[in-house]
């Protein structure tokens, strides 16, 4: 759906994105991470034809975004939600993108009620919270009815329940095979949200893959339930692993593959063994170096 | 382009600052001509037609200010973000810009025209065949005003700044230029502009009509052509 290519941009003397490569799957919620300034902004915007690479490529379904046939069919977009003139009213602003996008005036006042700003439709956006002014974005992110949805930092400002929301409405939105490329600094969120994750520092790809897999390299163990639990940890400390037994469950930093091999190879029996996942936050800090994340 | 268009009509229907710009036209043309009726009652010399008639032209101003804001209004307040992805063919968004502009600059000025007759025609006896040049040349004018201010706008902005910028060279700036050449001065944008809405022939300090009017256009097309090379290659 999205594919990036040795992805490039130069401002003078920084550089922002260094030859980012990553696809993002259709019908995925794929997430994107990055410290501050890692270039995840600059990847959307690149993405989305408002700045222009120094090399390399960014497309949907194949296209650079400014040769999509009516691109708000294709992508709805959530950028920051100061985007807006304060005097304008949000239904004239949706009325106003609208009528670029030749869709009918009515799916605005639709849309204005799935956000929950029904009633707020008429006042000036200069009125508006934070949280208020994200809803409108995701409105007019919606009005081309599209199948992707990219969103840069879609909860900041959002309360509790904002997030509740938010949060509902991409996972209905994804179960229809729908994508979703978001960036988020709310991790836990994104651990519960996304299915992929591709994360960048300084510009470059350092981790992209589904998000169990990540935090399970991340923490690079297992848990295993087997009635022969204790012949398995002798035979993992055999091999040079620790083991920690617990009745009939053992954790041990061995690696499941290296763990199945070893049980394999004793003839003992498993119940369960999976991977010793950590958070999406350790995942991250130990890929980053622990650099702040935005 | 027509769904480019209604867009941008829209986004200059939905907020105040047009209507504030048409009220302060409308005010300023409201004091000028009725000073004019006040201290003279009657208007002598077909010279003293095209200079009433000229009042009309402040509208022009208003245009030009107008077009800076349709513009870079739109990046002051970061719209043009959201424009740009609902209409990623930025050629089409700044030319929708420039027309909605060069409209809205040609209603102001045929306002201001319809203000200055209504008050001037039967309070002086303005003689409509001695202005007719006049008011000829302002509905030209009109249209290029708003839209070199499109393309002024995409290369200052910010809006404040370009309105700044552009008030201080047609106060200041020109003066400047005409007592360091005459013959230079008669070419630069104001003068170029004031030589159209003249109804004249041209003078030591202005070109004639015609040829204003080739040199106003020639500065909007700069201007816009300008504009559309920056839009083009910046980041937003």
């Amino acid at each position: 759906m999205i594919e990036v290519v040795d992805l490039r941009k130069r401002y003078r003397k920084t550089t922002a994105v260094d030859g980012l490569t990553f696809t993002v799957r259709e019908g995925s919620i794929t997430g994107f991470l990055g410290p501050n300034g890692a270039g995840k902004t600059t990847t959307l915007r690149i993405l989305l034809g408002l700045v222009h690479a120094t090399s390399g490529k960014a497309t949907i379904a194949g296209h650079r975004y400014r040769e999509l046939e009516r691109p708000v069919a294709r992508v709805g977009a959530v950028l920051e939600a100061s985007n807006y003139h304060p005097k304008r009213s949000g239904r004239n602003h949706l009325r106003m993108l609208a009528a670029a996008a030749e869709v009918p005036v009515k799916r605005v006042d639709e849309l204005l009620e799935f956000v929950g700003l029904g009633n707020a439709g008429g006042r000036a956006v200069g009125t508006y919270s934070l949280g208020m002014r994200q809803r409108l974005s995701v409105a007019g992110a919606l009005l081309g009815e599209p199948n992707l949805l990219v969103l840069d930092e879609p909860a900041n400002g959002l309360d509790p329940e904002g997030i509740r929301w938010l949060r509902d409405f991409l996972r209905t939105f994804a179960a229809d095979g729908k994508t979703v490329f978001i960036s988020s600094h709310v991790l836990g969120e994104m651990q519960q949200l996304v299915d992929e994750v591709v994360i960048i520092h300084h510009g470059k790809l350092i981790a992209h893959g589904p998000v169990s897999e990540l935090t399970a390299r991340a923490a690079g163990g297992a848990r295993v339930r087997s009635p022969q639990a204790a012949a398995l940890r002798d035979a993992l400390v055999e091999a040079g692993f620790r083991g920690s037994l617990d009745g009939d469950q053992l954790v041990t930093a061995a690696p499941p593959e290296r763990v199945g091999e070893l049980a394999a190879a004793n003839a003992i029996v498993l119940h369960e063994l999976i991977a010793d996942a950590t958070s999406l936050e350790e995942a991250f800090l130990e890929l980053t170096g622990g650099d702040e994340i935005r | 382009m027509s769904a480019t268009l209604r867009s941008e009509w829209l986004k200059v229907r939905t907020v105040r600052t047009f209507l504030w710009f048409a009220l302060g036209s409308v005010a300023l043309i409201l004091i000028a001509a009725i000073s004019v009726v006040a201290s003279n009652g009657q208007i002598d010399t077909a010279a003293d037609d095209r200079s009433v008639a000229r009042i009309a032209a402040i509208a022009l101003v208003f245009g030009l200010i107008g077009g800076i804001v349709v513009m870079a209004g739109e990046i002051t307040h970061g719209t043009v973000t959201q424009t740009l992805l609902v209409t990623p063919v930025r050629e089409r968004v700044l030319l929708s810009k420039v027309a909605i502009a060069g409209l809205v600059s040609l209603f102001l000025a045929a306002v201001a025209e319809l203000l200055v007759l209504a008050i001037t025609v039967p309070g002086a006896s303005l003689d409509l065949h001695n202005s007719r040049a006049v008011l000829l040349g302002i509905l030209i004018a009109a249209p290029l005003a708003g839209a070199l201010g499109v393309g002024f706008g995409a290369i200052v902005r910010n809006q404040g700044s370009g309105i700044g910028i552009s008030l201080v060279w047609l106060l200041i700036g020109e003066n400047i230029v005409t007592v360091m050449s005459r013959s230079v001065a008669k070419y630069t944008p104001g003068r170029a502009f004031a030589a159209l809405v003249s109804g004249e022939g041209g003078s030591e300090n202005l070109l004639g009509m015609g040829a204003g009017g080739i040199a106003a256009a020639v500065w909007t097309a700069v201007f816009v052509a300008a504009g559309l090379f920056v839009f083009l290659g910046r980041d937003v």
